[in-house]
């Protein structure tokens, strides 16, 4: 935190020196130069109120305007640039005139991997996404990713700071080996989409095909996301300043009933088994008037633990300029976040409520070695700062603590001062007591990456040649301590009979303890590439040769094998030609090595090849189609690897030392790891088809992908070796296959409504569906309880057919075996196999699984005048998700595991006419079955009774701005502010109802993904 | 100027985000504050109470008015004072006391009005339960001495307990238990404070002895067979921290041929000990005097007697072989104890699987009668004297009603001779797995030896091996 305040107090003081506008005078001479510091001659400069007075930029770039008047204009114009008129006011001879080069969407240029190409000629499956939808309030990028970005499939599970991070795949899941996340680089070398600032990305881009992907070699077959940062173009000084503020609260909470109802479901439940009731009348009585709350608790265990909102804030300084010679970027960010976690005041001088800082620095300096030569440094620095609770290693045990410990367990503190628990086990201590009483842990991590990069221009040996080199360092160092205690904890037995509590020792206190453990890791990176792009008439040719190394080592990796530095090699190329922007033709090869294969097996080659044919840019189908302005369509074809896998060297057969010898003669040597020959990459397979199509003059425009991915060769531990092998352990092989395919894309509207007006519409889609083709496990009985043919993660479970009406359709229906009695009321199965049996052979595999198959964005932007509102509405759909837990079925953890009110609706549950009186109450439609107290293994397992749908749609995002400029900000010195108020996931349609639909599977034992409202300034200086 | 406001500028919305504060402490209200739900315009009343019926310690609720404080409130069933946990003014809390078995009318005293209720009387049902107040059932974790001091009374842990006794506590009964075969020590737990001292004591001290006073304890070194000491008479009291004194009187091994005696109770009197070995001599041991005499069956006279101390002969009653017991084994102990409701002594002889009374009589010597068992090990219940079996008798109690409860040490239960029947009373006969509490006859012993009964008649039972002294309450 010093550093950071340094880093502040050292830009503050900064400013003091920067003269930020200029005096008056009647003399204009300076220097004219392009964004990137390259002089410009011959410019035109003229005098817009006297064209006889003017002349033009000399091969420096110098110019010199006399005999001006105060108030008139100078008009610098160049062809290709933008043109700039200049108000003179002084008389200045030190200018500095800044062109912007002209924006030709044709020319566009998108960031592709390891070089930029013009948008016109991308063949392969590219998205750029605008870096403005990102620059919403949000703890990560990855966040903003699903239902924004086509082709990105998203699922954040938690809202607890610091954890709530989306997990994402470009298109789907595509393999069930061990990795299926992304490549994400930064700035060409990979990074953490977690902790970039938004405000410092220039560029976004997501490659998902082939195509796109094959100069990554074994890196890219699950895709790649490629950011770059922002870098300081030649002008005046440019500070931008962000801050907000955020109040963040949980919109969904499980409502878990209160003890008076408590007691009498339990009673129900016991009674729903032939078991004496659990409560008395008295008890009842007793939660219900509160008078005994030591012995009769009634406890709202949300109301203890979690206030009603917290404050969140995040803020970002940016400067940056320059000039011919050297141009930079600077920037400072932060991020706070805490938890909803009351804290007892007066218990503890120390924070123990779960907390996540990040502090991000970064800047980036370009240095014109001469006129062809740049110099490039990027510096980048993540703090990230994180607290918790003590008890546990994660803050986990809060929310199973929550999620089941009932209003009755135990009071929040014993009227003696004595402090509850029902048990030991996490989620049997009292979650006030794991908050307040166990001492704190914190985290904290550093990240460092040093960029140092060189660009020649080699137009001395033929136009349009270039070669980069860049080398990267990144080092991570993390620490984790713990200053943590156990008080003693108590559960009361009945009183003693002189009223006295009797309290039994469930935990001896324990001292408090510090402890610490610290790690770090770093890596080498370096790439040399060169890049050729050239026009030669109609015919467009780039070229592209790409060489990379890389080395890693990690404490983390402790033992002699693994704490090998882990080190890659690569060799890449492209070459694209277009012909009249109208056919493109683009091939990509890697030839990556992996030290994860045996020697002669490192090396695997990667191909492919795409084609795009625009053909609206013959003069016949425009005139037959006149509203389509472009149309393009794309095709491509190629292979990828993936070399992750959970074993280092398991090409090696390795020995180590066994337990005992024979007849306990000794320890000895023995085969610790059998290792697999011909191991090999798991290959992807990919084609992409896709559109590009804009019509009615650009206002609407159209992408549509459609893919096919096939792995095959997916790492698997052999499980079908039988033991007479007498293998140690079952080696590795290239055995796994799997498909992934479907579509994805997006459709946009633009329409200007006046001059002060305007409005977008867009939507995107993507649908990802798998299938496993081969997969290695043990011989099933049966062939649906194989792998094989179904989606990765399907949910599997029996099929119930309602509940048991009576006895008699219990006597006529084959046996449930799990439990010893099947009662009415109680979930029926179907035999699937039909052996007269209902057992584990009757699971089948379900519909879909917890990672949805599509996921949608629909956005919509209205502008006027220097108003702005924009919404963003995510979904996704084909999801589904098993309900299940202490949390969820009833009683099934007996005295342990909250009870929603779901339950206590009679409506919704099957309740005997022996004990509601009430024949009605039989309900063979209702959710839950017959109550139980105590695990019923027959009701409660995975089956069609608790699959549930989690598709969902969410209004994610509403943004309201305002961007104020005129002559009293100027006064102050500020060009523009920007205020703003942000909602961020503000409604959710869906069937869950009673949890957030992504986080429903952990039956309310989670950080509830949070609701935020946030008020944004943005000011440029 | 500008530059400056501009730095102002930058500062402030700078400082919004990088002064970042934690979200802080509140106060959590952690004891629920009890409302006061009386009713002033209304006048003080008591209508109802709920459960209409229970057992002792239960929580009831008396309904009504009441005014005032918890303090100035009492609630009582028949005579008997409920001790009372809380109250909102609309309702009192409290525990079911003890009191006569069936209904009991209920009245409410709340500062100076005295209320009862109408129409409904509390049926009270006698409780019957087993459950642990020292040691761990099964748990054979052998402590240290030192590791006695200031140790949680739920984690002690025993080798095995032989003997208990109770004697006067603060408002409930000292329990007074022996942990002998290995440990040979000896401990007293208050039920008050529910703390556990082990005391200063002689090695192989026997059964406490209490007298009528109620206020010390007797013991007598047992061993003479084992360790070849003689039999010191020692007491304990408060007055000393309980540590063991002997009193000046040592029955020799020679007056009782090496034999060891578990067992020993006062008669009618304070001043007479009476201690019985195991091949069923009887010393008399008068406290005042200093001195003893030794009784025995004809045949099991010491040949090394000092015939100072030899008192006379026990004889069979009527002169019939069935009433003295001849089958003593060698290790086992033998009981006695009196009651005054039959006015005589009671000896159990653990081989013979019987029980002896032993009177008195006019001439000076003791005469000796079977009183129940003698057909076999086992339990049968019925007739004491023609159905009756017993396993292995040991320590027996009489309680205020005149039933002899015996512990029967092979069989794991607790049997009662009830006038002339015997029946069960704890335990599964043959069985000591799994070892459990709760209801006596589903309990299980494990080779329990000995048991005591308190001032409130609830039975204190020595477990042997099951590690424990549990309480056997009928209340």
């Amino acid at each position: 935190m010093n550093r950071i305040l340094t880093i502040i107090f050292v830009c503050l003081t900064l400013l003091w020196q920067i003269p930020l506008f200029a005096q008056s005078n009647l003399t204009a001479s300076g220097l004219v130069m392009s964004e990137n510091g390259t002089v410009l001659s011959d410019v035109s400069v003229s005098v817009k109120e006297n064209p006889n007075n003017g002349g033009a930029t000399d091969p420096d770039g110098r110019f010199k305007i006399t005999n001006l008047e105060k108030g008139q204009t100078l008009v610098f114009s160049l062809v290709g640039f933008e043109k700039l008129e200049v108000p003179i006011e002084k008389t200045d001879e030190r200018m500095r005139i800044v062109l912007t080069e002209t924006f030709i969407e044709m020319e566009e240029a998108i960031v592709v991997g390891h070089s930029t190409q013009r948008k016109i000629s991308v063949t392969g499956a590219i998205t750029n996404v605008k870096v403005d939808e990102l620059k919403v309030p949000s703890t990560s990028i990855a966040n903003m990713l699903g239902g924004r970005v086509p082709g990105v499939v998203s699922v954040l599970r938690s809202g607890e700071p610091g954890q709530d991070l989306s997990q994402f795949w470009i298109r789907g899941i595509s393999t069930f080996g061990a990795g299926s996340s992304a490549l994400v680089l930064v700035d060409g070398v990979e990074g953490n989409i977690n902790t970039l600032d938004p405000e410092d990305i220039a560029s976004f881009t997501i490659l998902r095909d082939a195509s796109a992907t094959a100069v990554y070699g074994v890196r890219g077959a699950n895709g790649v996301v490629l950011v770059t940062t922002k870098r300081g173009t030649a002008g005046k000084l440019a500070v931008s300043v962000k801050s907000n503020v955020g109040i963040s609260y949980s919109p969904r909470m499980p409502n878990y009933i209160d003890a008076n109802r408590y007691a009498s479901l339990a009673n129900e439940a016991a009674l729903s088994r032939g078991l004496d009731p659990i409560y008395n009348d008295v008890d009842i009585e007793l939660f219900k008037s509160g008078i005994d709350p030591d012995l009769h608790p009634n406890v709202n265990w949300r109301d203890v633990l979690l206030r009603d909102y917290t404050w969140n804030q995040q803020s970002h300084f940016s400067a940056s300029g320059g000039g011919q010679v050297a141009r930079y970027y600077m920037s400072l960010g932060l991020l706070n976040k805490d938890a909803l976690l009351k804290q007892d005041a007066g218990i503890n001088k120390y924070d123990t409520n779960i907390g996540y800082k990040q502090y991000n620095f970064r800047a980036n300096i370009d240095i014109n070695l001469s006129p062809t030569s740049i110099l490039t440094l990027g510096m980048e620095n993540v703090v990230v700062n994180q607290n918790f609770p003590g008890f546990g290693n994660d803050s986990q045990a809060l929310w199973d603590a929550q999620a089941n410990i009932t209003p009755v367990t135990v009071p929040v503190v014993f009227s003696n001062g004595l402090l509850p628990a029902y048990g030991n086990n996490n989620d049997q201590i009292n979650p006030y007591v794991l908050l307040n009483h166990t001492g704190f842990r914190k985290y904290s991590r550093n990240t460092n990456n040093l960029n140092l990069g060189f660009q020649q221009d080699l137009k001395i040996i033929t136009e349009g040649l270039s070669f980069n080199a860049l080398f990267n360092m990144n080092t991570n160092s993390e620490a984790s301590s713990a200053r943590t205690k156990t008080p003693a904890l108590y559960y009361a037995r009945p009183r003693k009979r002189n009223g006295e509590l009797n309290l039994e020792k469930i935990r001896d206190a324990s001292d408090p303890v510090y402890s610490v453990a610290t790690d770090n890791d770093r890596k080498y990176y370096f790439e040399a590439r060169t890049n050729y792009q050239r026009t030669f008439g109609d015919h467009y040719v780039t070229g592209l040769t790409h060489f990379y190394v890389e080395d890693y080592i990690s404490s983390l990796n402790k033992t002699d094998l693994t704490a090998i530095p882990k080190r890659y090699i690569g060799l890449s190329g492209r070459a694209t030609y277009s012909f009249r922007n109208t056919y493109f033709l683009e091939g990509n090869i890697g030839y990556t090595g992996s030290e994860a294969f045996e020697r002669g097996k490192r090396f695997g080659v990667f191909p492919a090849v795409s084609v795009g044919w625009v053909p609206t840019n013959y003069h016949g189908v425009k005139e037959i189609v006149p509203f389509l302005d472009m149309l393009k369509i794309r095709g491509s074809y190629g292979s990828v690897g993936n070399d992750r896998m959970n074993t280092r060297f398991p090409y090696l057969t390795l020995m180590g030392p066994s337990g005992s010898g024979l007849w306990n003669s000794g320890s000895g040597y023995t085969e610790t790891q059998v290792g697999s020959s011909n191991l090999r990459w798991e290959t992807a397979t990919k084609s992409n088809f896709g559109l590009d199509v804009n019509f009615l003059n650009n206002k609407f425009e159209m992408t549509v992908d459609f893919f096919k991915d096939v792995r095959s060769g997916i790492y698997q531990q052999r499980a079908s070796i039988p033991d007479e092998m007498g293998l140690v352990t079952l080696p590795f092989a290239n055995v796994g296959k799997m498909k992934s395919w479907g579509i994805d894309g997006f459709v946009s509207y633009r329409q200007t409504l006046s001059s002060d007006a305007s409005m977008m519409l867009r939507a995107n889609f993507t649908q990802s569906k798998n299938e496993i083709l081969e997969f290695e496990e043990s011989i099933v009985r049966f062939p649906y309880m194989s792998s094989t043919g179904y989606q990765w993660g399907i949910n599997r479970g029996l099929i119930a057919l309602g509940l048991f009406e009576d006895e008699e359709e219990i006597q006529n229906s084959p046996r449930q075996t799990w439990e010893g009695e099947v009662l009415p009321g109680d979930i029926k199965y179907k035999d699937i196999n039909g052996d007269g049996v209902i057992d584990d052979f009757d699971v089948v595999p379900l519909e879909y699984s917890n990672v949805p198959q599509i996921q949608y964005g629909l956005a919509a932007e209205f502008n006027w005048k220097k108003w702005s509102i924009s919404g963003l509405f995510e979904g996704v759909s084909r999801v589904k998700y098993f309900s299940g837990g202490n949390g969820f079925f009833p009683f099934s953890g007996k005295e342990i595991g909250n009870v929603l009110d779901i339950v206590a609706d009679q409506s919704n549950r099957w309740t005997s006419s022996l004990i509601s009186g009430d024949p009605s109450t039989e309900n063979p439609n209702a959710q839950f079955p017959r109550l139980s107290y105590g695990g019923n293994s027959n009701n409660n397992r995975a089956s069609t009774h608790w699959l549930n749908d989690g598709s969902y749609l969410r209004l994610a995002n509403v943004q309201l701005s305002y961007r104020a400029e005129g002559a009293f900000l100027q006064r102050l010195g500020i060009s523009s502010g920007t205020f703003s108020i942000v909602g961020d996931n503000l409604h959710v349609w869906d069937k869950v109802k009673i949890f957030d639909p992504a986080q429903a599977s952990s039956s309310g034992a989670a950080y509830p993904r949070q609701s935020v409202y946030t008020m944004q300034v943005i000011l440029k200086f | 100027m500008k530059e400056s406001i501009q730095i102002f500028f930058l500062a402030i919305v700078l400082s919004i985000g990088f002064v970042a504060c934690n979200s802080g402490t509140e106060e959590i209200e952690k004891i629920p504050a009890i409302a006061n739900k009386y009713d002033s315009t209304k006048p003080t009343s008591v209508t109802g109470i709920i459960p209409s019926y229970g057992i002792i310690d239960e929580d009831f609720i008396v309904e009504g008015n009441f005014p005032g404080k918890l303090e100035d409130m009492k609630v009582y069933f028949g005579d008997k004072r409920a001790v009372l946990i809380s109250t909102d003014g609309k309702s009192i809390t409290g525990l079911v006391p003890k009191q006569s078995d069936g209904y009991n009318p209920i009245s409410v005293v709340v500062g100076s009005d005295s209320l009862t209720l109408e129409g409904v009387q509390f049926k009270y049902k006698q409780s019957r339960s087993v459950k642990t107040i020292a040691g761990r059932l099964g748990v054979d974790a052998w402590m240290a001495d030192g590791d006695y001091s200031n140790v949680d009374i739920n984690a002690v842990t025993f080798g095995e307990v032989h003997y208990v006794g109770t004697v006067k506590g603060r408002n409930e009964d000292i329990v007074v238990m022996v942990e002998t075969g290995w440990g040979n020590r000896v401990f007293i737990m208050s039920l008050d404070d529910s703390k556990l001292q082990k005391v200063s004591s002689p090695a192989n001290l026997g059964a406490p002895a209490v007298p009528s006073t109620r206020d010390k304890f007797y013991g007598v070194k047992m061993r003479g067979d084992w360790d070849g000491n003689d039999h010191a008479v020692y007491v304990f009291s408060p007055e000393e921290s309980w540590a063991g004194n002997p009193v000046g009187i040592v029955i020799t091994n020679a007056d009782v041929d090496n034999t060891h005696g578990a067992s020993s109770t006062f008669g009618e009197d304070d001043n007479t000990l009476y201690w019985l070995d195991n091949k069923g001599r009887i010393a008399e041991i008068d406290l005042a005097a200093k001195s003893y005499k030794i009784f025995s069956a004809a045949d099991q006279k010491p040949g090394s007697i000092n015939p100072d101390n030899y008192g006379g002969e026990i004889k069979p009653k009527d002169g019939l072989a069935i009433n003295l017991p001849r089958n003593f084994g060698t290790w086992q102990d033998s009981y006695i104890t009196y009651s005054k409701y039959h006015n005589c002594f009671f000896a159990s002889f653990s081989q013979e699987h019987a029980i002896y009374q032993l009177t008195k009589s006019a001439d000076g010597s003791w005469i000796s009668t079977l009183y129940a068992g003698h057909n076999g090990s086992g339990f049968t219940a019925g007739n004491r004297l023609k159905d009756a079996q017993f396993n292995q008798p040991h320590g027996m109690v009489v309680n205020d009603m005149g039933e002899i409860l015996v512990v029967n040490r092979n069989g794991q239960y607790i049997s009662k001779i009830v006038g002339d029947a015997v029946e069960l009373v704890a335990g599964r006969p043959g069985s000591n797995n799994p070892l459990v509490n709760g209801d006596p006859l589903e309990s299980r012993f494990n080779s329990p030896r000995n048991l005591a009964i308190d001032f409130e008649g609830n039975y204190y039972i020595a477990g042997g091996n099951d590690r424990t002294v549990r309480k056997l309450s009928i209340e």
